[in-house]
Order: structure tokens, then C-alpha cells, then sequence
């Protein structure tokens, strides 16, 4: 939320002022209003109007009685001015702890503009104080920017101000094959014809269930591309990130779970999420309306799942309540809300850790060989034992081998079990 | 996301001090010698000269060094031992003014100081210098990326530090200051004196009171910034035993400042910091916090009673000024920042705050020998929330909910101090600690190397102070010295029949280096990821990896060294009250049958029928105790229940959870008093006493494993408790760090 703009320059009399504020005697007192400056503009003068060599050489922000002033100092030399150069500066004023990162490119594009134009045709050096241009200018674009976040100012016939504010968000983290994107609004309402068309390709398989890997082959897009796709959508909040389901993983309530205890309305939710009934979850409101667990019995159901116990065993440990809810979706509800966690699996193959890799590579050499009958009757995969030497470094969990090696656990647990030295370890 | 700690990342670019005289600001330091650029060549050379300076002997060293280098010596090298040699350096420093600022040109010009990340020394360093209004108020000026940060502290209007001093009243004065002001009362004359001294001397100037009122403040600032500096490092904050004769000594000195040298009108210790555009407030508060303030404030401390910042610039700008001579020019800054870093106490410290906190290490720096301080950005122990695929990962990083430091909710919270039931958990081994301990000399040292022998890790603060007679708050204390230091942590004591996961946290990438250490460390011993893999099962007690009774000690120091590792992480029971619904039926139909009753009292009169009623129809329908019942809730409760919406009859009961027993509103205390008496009808006296104090740790918060250690109990009897109260539907229990 801006608090003020303001246009300083540098009077040949005076020295730096002034010459227009908006909203009136935010910056500098004056004895028509009965306002209290923001600031004391005088001790920061000198460095919105700076030495020429500070001037055009980028942002100048500071913090002043609890404000922050973006500004961008602009210094031309031209024999054409009384002083043989003319300094002025737009200045943003924010408070003190705002994050001011959206209002950079806005304070520069401002100076920028403006440059341009006092070079072409002394627009600024020519406006004069009072209710000038340059003023209305300020006055609208600290009411766009306040209320529309956005601000479209046409300043003369061939010149228009277009800013906007962009929100900045922290980068995306790396995206891995096994990971599946959850979708968290309608990506289908937002398309548009601007779309990538590798992104038209895959939403519809977005849905929770289906990993990165398995998106890139049901949509028949490039992997790297599709996952380029995927950060995007992650970068701007649409999608979450979840594991790949399977009865055969294990989860585990995280420190969080006393929230959901506490929280009726999030048991609530909850209740609408996991009932069973037809089509998508949002019909089951009504018809599950009978059935629909108790909040008290779905934490309990929650606290239940534990390390070492797969969401099978649980199922069949919990057979009477399990029947009467979706599991998938009641195990997905608590990794959203993040009181439950997945327990992967990562393989370790104890010889690496002994000796290097060059007894590695022997043994997988080693291996292939003494397993290629084996694996001949079976499936006649030769190479892929020399695949799997490089996940075990304790560093890849099971998801990860089992979706880039395209291969089921069951499998992966057999090889693992003829490579020999593997611990599994649970974390 | 905030929420999550980020990992630490100082940010730091540079640290620049800047002075102003009566003439110009000057930039006359800076840290590293060319910011922003590769300063390896510098800061290798760096890590062999403060190993000389640290002995007590350096100056004679340093001489000897510097004659060999053909550098004219103007002054006396001084800093940590040459307090009673300042007098003359001042008088050759006023002598060397005159020429200072066209020699000081120079100097710049050839060793490339005008230009700082582009600037030109001479406009940055007005860019930099705040105005007066800013005194000891956070400067914050940002160029680009760049964020310039610091605490200025200007002098008094008349040029002191300190309140101006008539010589007749200047004992009392020092008297104050050297006395710490442990007298409120001569604190509080002396205040008075100020404001006298102060009105008849400029009595036209405006702001006497804010300034007076800044001084003052200053002063308490100060004490409690050296109370604190000696609490939280515990370093020998010399408490100046020689402070009078020093005061006399200084009190001849600052005249002479005055007299002939310009005087020192501000000083700004300028942190210049480059943090991410997303984290710019938090990195920045971060160093404000933590650095900026607090060196500034034990400047400003210094400055005041002993010139401290003035001498160092003069020590400083008298080597700058003699630089020129040379001619090689990289040699040339490598031997001044050499010089200035060897002569001058004040460089040195801004050097080895820039490589600690670069570093995100502790930074110990000693301006005089009457006063050092650590300064460290802290960094979290622990976190309790599992950071998720989209947060920021802080892999090895210790998981828990058990947080050391007792909230004022908490069961048996004691004050700010560690928890008494918490232990001590070492980050290194015993003996280089010890080694450390030993190397500087301490007044704690030798309660901290009888305490560290006698720590372990098994047993509780308060269990170690019963055995070994040492005061608990005296373990407190010397335990939170060393998690201060970053040398141990508090954690809930180990034991064998906990439960202990690998952590979800664990850093896995450190997997194959750590399996070495481990190897080494404990030989004969399954390896790493054969203990990783043993604790990967379904959850129970650690002891179940015991093979047997001896090898008990060395592999509870095992689990040491994983839990210092964040390999693992306790697995914490948790639970909740569950009301049953039986309980809960019978307390609707006890509060139907309290409303009839009122009525009818308030019909008939006649109490006694009544309470019979009451009590036996409760007690063919609950099984619960008439008279307990009776006399523990219906009493309290019979005047509020009728404005409690009744539950409805047709709905049939479903058990419940109580959030947070402790605090329980109107009904769902009938509950728990109804469950208590359930429990004593059940089980006996002793399970109703055990539960009524069991129930405040049934709040999804208090791990049930802290029960026999705060209340002394045997883990047995919990167990069994716990198991029969789950049994019987009374409790739900969870899992989780």
C-alpha cells in the first residue's frame, strides 16, 4: 500500500525541493493544510537529489521515521538548463516494514519514462508546480496502484504509463518424476488461448493421482517439458505436491496432527472429503450425509496409522471404518493439511559406503553377470541391475527408483533382494 | 510458509566504519579490503595474524615483523594490552592532523579505496552519513541490491561523549559510571546533577531533554548490555577492578583529545549486506538485531569512558596516511590491511566479525581488555513442523516438538530458565570442549569442566544435580553457556526404553560420509545403515536393539551421536481425554435429572429425597460412585447448568475428545469429573489420583513420556495406566515427535 508519491528535483535557488506530493503535505508541511508530513524531507535531501554520480545508477531506497522511499535518481547534463543539468526524482513512500519488491520496477519505469521524455521535449523541466501534469499524473497512479494494483495513464498523444504490480513469490523446488501435482483451484476455468500447448495437454491429468512421470506419457508430452510446465503452475500456488499413493505405503500423523484434533471444522471438512459416494467429492456432500464419520472418529482413525504399518495393514486393522471411507482421499486430506507424512523408503547398498565406487561398478559388473540367467527366464532386462547401483546411495526413496526405472516395488524389492548387502531404511 | 526457520544466510558483503571530525565523513576501514570481489588472497592471509596477535606477547611480534616489512612506525602498536600507552599516541596523532586530509587523498587514490562497489569513497561516504537526528536509531539506506545498515553515534552537541564535566564534579561522576551503578539512589543524584550542569551550560540549545534523556537511557543501555554480554557468553567481561585509576588517567587524556586533535563528532559502523529481494526484512532485522545494535552500543560504551573510538581512528588513519610510499599496489593493501589489522583492536574485531558472521559462526571480538563481546545471528536447534516438498529444507536439522525452554502455560514451568527435566546433549566430544575450555581462561572454567565431567545425556538436569551436589541454577546456567556457544543442546533425556525413529528430517546425502565416521567411532559395531535400518520398523523402545546388558553403555552412546547427528528423533506419545459414551449419556441424564430436581426443590422444598434420588438412580445407571459423584461435581455446576443447552435425548451419544482439559468449559468438566470418577470406581484410589493428575498432560502438547520424569513415577506404572485407560476408551494416544 503506497502512502505517498512525490517529485523532487533540484530548484537552482533552492536547492533540492519539493515541487509536487500527492496526497498534499505528505512530504513537506505547508501552511494551507493542517496535515502532518510523513517525513522530514530535509536530512534525506541530499540523497534523493545525490551527487551526479549516484544519480542514473540505479534504485536509491531508504527508511526514514518509520517509511521507506523507493526512488530512482535522474541526472541530466544538457547546456540547456540554467545549471547546465536538471536532477529530479519520482519517489514511492511505503511503510517501513511493507515489502516493497512489487514497487521497483514501477519507481523505475516512472524515472525512466519521464527521462525520456525531458530529453525529447523537456516535459518535466516545463511543467511548472502547482496543479500541473506532472501532478495529476502522481494523484492518479497512487490511486491505480492502491486500488487496482494497476495503473494505465495516457501523458501525451504518443505516450502512455502502464504499470502494474507483480507479486513475487520464492522460486519453485525441483521437481522430481515421482512427485504428483494435486491441483488447488480449477485450472480448467483459467485457460485461455495463450496457453503452452504442452500445459493444455496435461491438465487434464493433473488430479492428485497421477505422478510427473505418468502425466508426461498419459498427455504424450515430453518429460522435461511437462515438468517445466508443472513448475509453473507450482510457482504461482496452483498445484501442491504430494507422493504417490499406494496401499503399500506407510504414513505417519507429524507434529500437526493435535490441530486437526482441535479443529472441528477441519474434521468437518474432512468428513465431506473422504465419503464415499458417486462421482467427485463435491456430490458426496449430500449423499454421504448419513454415513459420514464423526470428527472424534476420523482423528482417531488418524492417530492410528503409524511408522512401520502400511496403509494395507491398516485397512485391515481398521476393516469397519476403512469400507466406509475413501481411503485414498483420507490419507491424501491429511498429507495436504500436513499432519501426516510419507514414510519412503530409500535403499542402501552397504558395500558403496565400505569401499568406493570402484567396487561398485565391479559389482554391479559382477552381478549382471552372475544374475543374467536368472533375469533371462524372467524378463530378459539386462542392463537395468546396473541402473539401480546408482539409487542406492541412500539418497533416492523407492518412488523415485520405481517411477524412473518404470518398474513396480514389488520388483524393485526382489532385485534389491538379489543385489545382497541392501538395507532399507525408513525415514 | 514463514512459518518454516530458512536456513541461515548472513548475507553480509562488507563492514565499513565511518567517521566524522569536524570536517568531512570518512570512510576510513573497511572489511574485506576490496568488497565484493575475491578476497582469498586476503582472508588466508588474515588467518595467520590474528594467531599472533592473541598471545600477550604480540607486541613486540608485531614490531619486529613490521621493521622487517620497512613500514614507518609512527605509533606505538597498542589494542589489548597498551591501554597506559594511549596518552602519547593521542599527542603524535594531534600532531599528524594537520596533514591528515591531502595525505589521507593520496593514500586513496593509490590503494583504490575511492572506489567501493563502484562508488566513490568520498560520495558514499556522504550518502552514509546519517543525520543527527538518526543517533542510535537503526540507518537503513539501500543502493540497488546493496543495503547499507548501521547504528550512527554522534557526539554531544559540544563535542563529548560523555555529560560535560566540571573537574569539580567530575569524581562523582566517574564514580557513577565505574560503580556500574549498582546505587539507584547516586544514580538518580547524579542524574540531577546532569540536568543542572547541562541547563547552565548550553541552556539556549533545544532538545537538552531528549538528549539527556538518550544519554541516561545510554547508560542503562549499556549496563544491561554488559549484564547481559557476561551472562549470555559467560566471558570475562573484565568488570574493570582498576577502574578509578584508569578514569583519572583518562580523564587527563581527554583534554588533550580535545585540545589538539579534531575531535571525533560521529562514528558509524556501516554493515553492508546484499540479502535475497524475499527475505530482505528478515535478513536484515536479523543483523540489526543481533550485530549492528549491539556492536554499536559497546562502541558507544567504549568511546565513552575510554575514547576507545577515537583512539582507533586515529591508529587507523596514521597507518593509511603512510601507505603511499610503497609501490606494489596489491602488495601494498595486503601489508596495510596486515598492519591496521595487527595495530589496531578495533579492525581486527570488524575483521573477525565479517569472517564469524560470513561464516554464520560466533563472532568473539575484544575491543579493550575491559570489554569483549560475541555476537552470533542465532540459528534454530530445532524445528517441529516437517518442512514439506515446497517449503525450504533444513535436512539434519533436529525434528521435535519438545522445546527446552519451558512456556509460562506449561506444566511446571520454572522462570526462564532451561527446564529442569530437560539434560544436555554435547555436539562435540568431551574432550575437544574440554580442550576449548581449558584454552581460555575463564572465571567458569573450572565449574564447567567439573559439571561437563559429571553430565550425561541419560539423566535430567535436576537427576545430575542431585547426584553430583552441584545448585541446579548453577547447571542451568553453565548448560545454557554451552547451547549459547553452540556446543551442546538441551534434549529430553535418552533412555533405553523411549522410542527413537529415524528421523524424517535426516540429512540422507550425509549418509555415506557420516557411515564413515561411525565406523571409526565405534568399531565392531554393526554399521550405520544397519542401525538406521533396525530403527526403520514398526516403532519400540530403543532397548530392543540392545543385544545385551553390556553393550548398553556404548550403544546409548550410539543414540547419543544420532540424535546429535539428527539421524533420529524421539518418537513422543501424545494423547487426548476421550469421553465415552456411556459417560456422556449418563451426564445428560444426570443433568435432566439435576434440572427436574431443581425444580422440585424449588416445588417441594424437600432435599433430601432428592439427593438420594440423584445418587442412586446415577448409580445403577453409570457405575459411578454416588457420593463422589455428588460431592465433587453436580455442587459447583447445579447453579450454571440450566442455561446449558441439554443434549438432545433423540440424538444418540458419540464419544468425544477433549482438546485441552485444563481449561475445559462447563460441560466438558462434568465430563472429566464424571471420568474421574469412573476411574476411581474402576480402579481404585490410586488410578484416580494418578489420572486426575494425568489429565493435564492429556492435551495433545505434553508428551507422555515427560509424566514419569517430572513426577518421579516408575515408566511401569505409566505404561500400564496409560494401557488401561486406552483400553477402557478413556484416552486416545498418537505418536509423533
Amino acid at each position: 500500500m503506497l502512502k505517498a508519491i512525490f517529485f523532487a528535483t533540484f530548484d537552482v535557488t533552492e536547492g533540492p525541493k519539493v515541487l509536487h506530493q500527492v496526497p498534499a503535505s505528505s512530504i513537506t508541511a505547508s501552511p494551507s493544510s493542517p496535515a502532518i508530513p510523513l517525513i522530514h524531507f530535509p536530512p534525506i535531501a541530499s540523497l534523493l537529489i545525490p551527487h551526479p554520480t549516484l544519480c542514473n545508477n540505479g534504485l536509491v531506497t531508504l527508511t526514514h521515521s518509520h517509511h521507506r522511499i523507493l526512488s530512482y535518481p535522474q541526472h541530466i547534463a544538457s547546456p540547456r538548463y540554467a545549471r547546465n543539468a536538471y536532477t529530479f526524482n519520482f519517489c514511492l513512500v511505503l511503510a517501513e516494514e511493507a515489502d516493497f519488491g512489487s514497487y521497483v520496477p514501477v519507481v523505475r519505469k516512472l524515472n525512466a519514462l519521464f527521462r525520456t521524455l525531458e530529453e525529447q521535449g523537456q516535459f518535466l523541466s516545463r511543467d511548472g508546480g502547482g496543479g500541473g501534469k506532472v501532478y495529476a499524473l502522481c494523484e492518479i497512479l497512487l490511486e491505480d496502484l492502491n486500488n487496482y494494483s494497476e495503473a494505465m495513464i495516457p501523458i501525451d498523444a504518443s505516450n502512455t504509463l502502464n504499470v502494474k504490480l507483480f507479486p513475487t513469490y520464492p522460486p519453485p523446488p525441483p521437481l522430481h518424476a515421482h512427485h504428483v501435482p494435486l491441483a488447488t483451484v480449477r485450472l480448467a476455468g483459467l485457460v485461455d488461448e495463450n496457453w503452452d500447448l504442452t500445459m493444455l495437454r496435461l491438465l487434464p491429468w493433473i488430479d492428485g493421482v497421477n505422478s510427473v512421470k505418468q502425466i508426461a506419457l498419459l498427455a504424450d508430452a515430453d518429460f522435461k517439458l511437462v515438468r517445466k510446465a508443472i513448475r509453473h503452475l507450482l510457482y504461482y500456488g496452483c498445484v501442491l505436491l504430494l507422493d504417490i499413493f499406494s496401499f503399500g505405503a506407510i504414513y505417519a500423523p507429524t507434529a500437526e496432527v493435535a490441530a486437526f484434533v482441535e479443529s472441528q471444522a477441519m474434521q468437518a471438512e474432512c468428513a465431506r472429503y473422504v465419503a464415499l459416494g458417486h462421482g467427485d467429492g463435491l456430490g458426496a456432500e449430500e449423499e454421504g450425509q448419513g454415513r459420514a464419520m464423526s470428527g472424534t472418529q476420523l482423528a482417531e482413525l488418524y492417530l492410528s496409522l503409524r511408522q512401520g504399518h502400511s496403509v494395507k495393514s491398516w485397512c485391515m486393522e481398521h476393516a469397519d471404518a476403512a469400507g466406509r471411507i475413501d481411503v485414498r482421499r483420507f490419507v491424501t486430506f491429511g498429507v495436504i493439511k500436513g499432519f501426516l507424512y510419507r514414510v519412503h523408503k530409500y535403499a542402501l547398498a552397504t558395500s558403496i559406503h565400505r569401499s568406493g565406487s570402484r567396487r561398485l561398478t565391479k559389482a554391479n559388473f559382477h552381478r549382471s553377470k552372475q544374475g543374467e540367467g536368472r533375469k533371462k527366464e524372467r524378463m530378459g532386462g539386462g542392463v537395468e541391475n546396473v541402473d539401480l547401483g546408482k539409487y542406492l546411495d541412500g539418497t533416492h526413496c523407492f518412488d523415485e527408483i520405481c517411477t524412473d526405472l518404470m518398474i513396480s516395488e514389488k520388483e524393485l524389492t526382489a532385485r534389491l533382494k538379489a543385489w545382497g548387502d541392501v538395507q532399507i531404511i525408513c525415514r | 510458509m514463514a512459518s518454516y526457520p530458512l536456513p541461515p544466510n548472513p548475507c553480509l558483503v562488507a563492514i565499513l566504519l565511518l567517521v566524522k571530525t569536524t570536517s568531512e565523513p570518512r570512510i576510513i576501514f573497511h572489511y574485506p579490503p576490496k568488497p565484493g570481489e575475491d578476497n582469498t588472497h586476503f582472508t588466508d592471509m588474515f588467518k595467520e595474524s590474528p594467531a599472533d596477535d592473541d598471545s600477550s606477547s604480540s607486541s613486540s611480534d608485531d614490531e619486529s615483523q613490521d621493521s622487517s616489512t620497512e613500514i614507518p612506525k609512527p605509533i606505538e602498536p597498542k589494542g589489548e594490552n597498551g591501554t597506559g600507552k594511549s596518552t602519547p599516541e593521542v599527542d603524535e596523532y594531534g600532531s599528524a592532523s594537520p596533514e591528515k586530509s591531502d595525505g589521507l587523498k593520496g593514500v586513496k587514490a593509490k590503494l583504490q579505496w575511492n572506489d567501493l562497489f563502484g562508488y566513490q569513497s568520498s560520495v558514499l561516504s556522504k550518502v552514509l552519513l546519517p543525520a543527527v537526528s538518526c543517533h542510535k536509531k537503526r540507518f537503513e539506506v539501500g543502493l540497488n541490491d546493496k543495503v547499507f545498515l548501521g547504528r550512527p553515534v554522534f557526539a554531544r552537541p559540544e563535542g563529548t561523549w560523555k555529560k560535560p564535566r566540571k573537574p569539580r564534579r567530575s569524581s562523582s561522576k566517574s564514580d557513577v559510571t565505574a560503580e556500574k551503578v549498582k546505587d539507584v539512589r547516586e544514580q538518580g543524584k547524579g542524574t540531577k546533577v546532569e540536568t543542572f550542569d547541562y541547563a547552565n551550560k548550553d541552556s539556549g540549545t533545544s532538545g537538552v531533554d531528549t538528549h539527556l534523556e538518550s544519554q541516561s537511557d545510554s547508560h542503562r543501555d549499556e549496563d544491561t548490555l554488559k549484564k547481559e554480554d557476561a551472562i549470555e557468553d559467560g566471558e570475562p567481561v573484565v568488570q574493570t577492578p582498576d577502574t578509578k585509576s584508569n578514569r583519572t588517567s583518562k580523564s587527563d587524556m581527554l583534554p588533550l583529545i580535545k585540545e589538539k586533535q579534531k575531535p571525533l563528532a560521529m562514528f558509524h559502523v556501516v554493515f553492508v549486506l546484499r540479502p535475497p529481494p524475499l527475505e530482505y526484512h528478515l535478513r536484515v532485522k536479523e543483523m540489526y538485531d543481533n550485530v549492528t545494535k549491539k556492536l554499536s552500543k559497546a562502541l558507544k560504551w567504549e568511546q565513552t569512558r575510554s575514547g576507545y573510538v577515537a583512539r582507533e581512528t586515529a591508529v587507523i588513519t596514521s597507518l593509511t596516511k603512510h601507505m603511499d610510499k610503497s609501490n606494489s599496489e596489491k602488495q601494498n593493501l595486503a601489508t596495510l590491511y596486515h598492519d591496521i589489522i595487527s595495530r589496531s583492536s578495533l579492525a581486527k574485531a570488524i575483521s573477525t566479525l565479517y569472517n564469524s558472521i560470513t561464516a554464520s559462526q560466533i563472532a568473539h571480538i575484544s575491543l579493550s581488555p575491559a570489554l569483549s563481546l560475541s555476537l552470533q545471528i542465532p540459528f534454530p536447534t530445532s524445528i517441529s513442523i516437517l518442512p514439506t516438498a515446497l517449503a525450504p529444507q533444513l535436512p539434519g536439522l533436529w525434528l521435535t516438538t519438545a522445546n527446552s525452554m519451558p512456556t509460562d502455560d506449561d506444566v511446571q514451568g520454572n522462570g526462564p530458565q532451561l527446564g529442569a527435566h530437560f539434560t544436555l546433549l554435547l555436539l562435540s566430544d568431551l574432550h575437544s570442549i574440554m580442550a576449548d575450555i581449558n584454552a581460555t581462561a575463564s572465571p567458569i572454567t573450572g565449574p564447567l569442566t567439573h559439571y561437563l565431567r559429571v553430565t550425561t545425556s541419560n539423566e535430567s538436569f535436576l537427576q545430575i544435580s542431585q547426584s553430583s551436589g552441584i545448585p541446579l541454577t548453577e547447571i542451568q546456567f553453565l548448560a545454557s553457556h554451552l547451547i549459547y556457544w553452540r556446543r551442546a543442546r538441551a534434549i529430553p533425556p535418552l533412555h533405553q526404553r523411549d522410542v527413537y525413529i529415524v528421523s524424517p528430517n535426516a540429512d540422507m546425502r550425509n549418509l555415506a560420509t557420516a557411515s564413515q565416521n561411525f565406523a571409526k567411532l565405534f568399531p565392531a559395531l554393526p554399521p550405520l545403515p544397519k542401525i538406521l535400518y533396525m530403527l526403520s520398523h514398526t516403532p519400540r523402545p530403543y532397548s530392543a536393539l540392545i543385544p545385551s546388558k553390556d553393550h548398553k553403555p556404548t550403544y546409548m552412546d550410539i543414540l547419543a551421536w544420532l540424535m546429535r547427528g539428527g539421524w533420529v528423533t524421539q518418537l513422543r506419545t501424545f494423547a487426548w481425554v476421550r469421553v465415552p459414551a456411556d459417560i456422556k449419556e449418563a451426564v445428560a441424564k444426570e443433568t435432566v435429572m439435576n434440572a427436574s430436581r431443581k425444580k422440585k426443590f424449588s416445588e417441594t422444598e424437600s432435599t433430601d429425597e432428592t439427593d438420594t434420588d440423584t445418587s442412586s438412580a446415577s448409580s445403577t445407571n453409570l457405575s459411578v460412585p454416588p457420593p463422589h459423584t455428588s460431592s465433587a461435581s453436580p455442587s459447583p455446576t447445579s447453579s450454571t447448568h440450566t442455561t446449558l443447552p441439554i443434549p438432545q435425548p433423540t440424538t444418540p451419544h458419540t464419544p468425544s475428545l477433549i482438546p485441552n482439559p485444563r481449561l475445559a468449559s462447563a460441560l466438558p468438566s462434568r465430563y472429566l469429573s464424571a471420568l474421574s470418577a469412573y476411574v476411581l470406581n474402576t480402579q481404585g484410589v490410586d488410578a484416580q489420583s494418578a489420572w486426575d493428575i494425568c489429565v493435564n498432560y492429556f492435551d495433545g502438547h505434553h508428551a507422555i513420556e515427560t509424566i514419569p520424569v517430572r513426577e518421579g513415577w516408575k515408566r511401569k506404572r505409566v505404561a500400564e495406566l496409560m494401557g488401561a485407560w486406552e483400553g477402557m476408551g478413556l484416552v486416545v494416544r498418537g505418536k509423533h515427535w
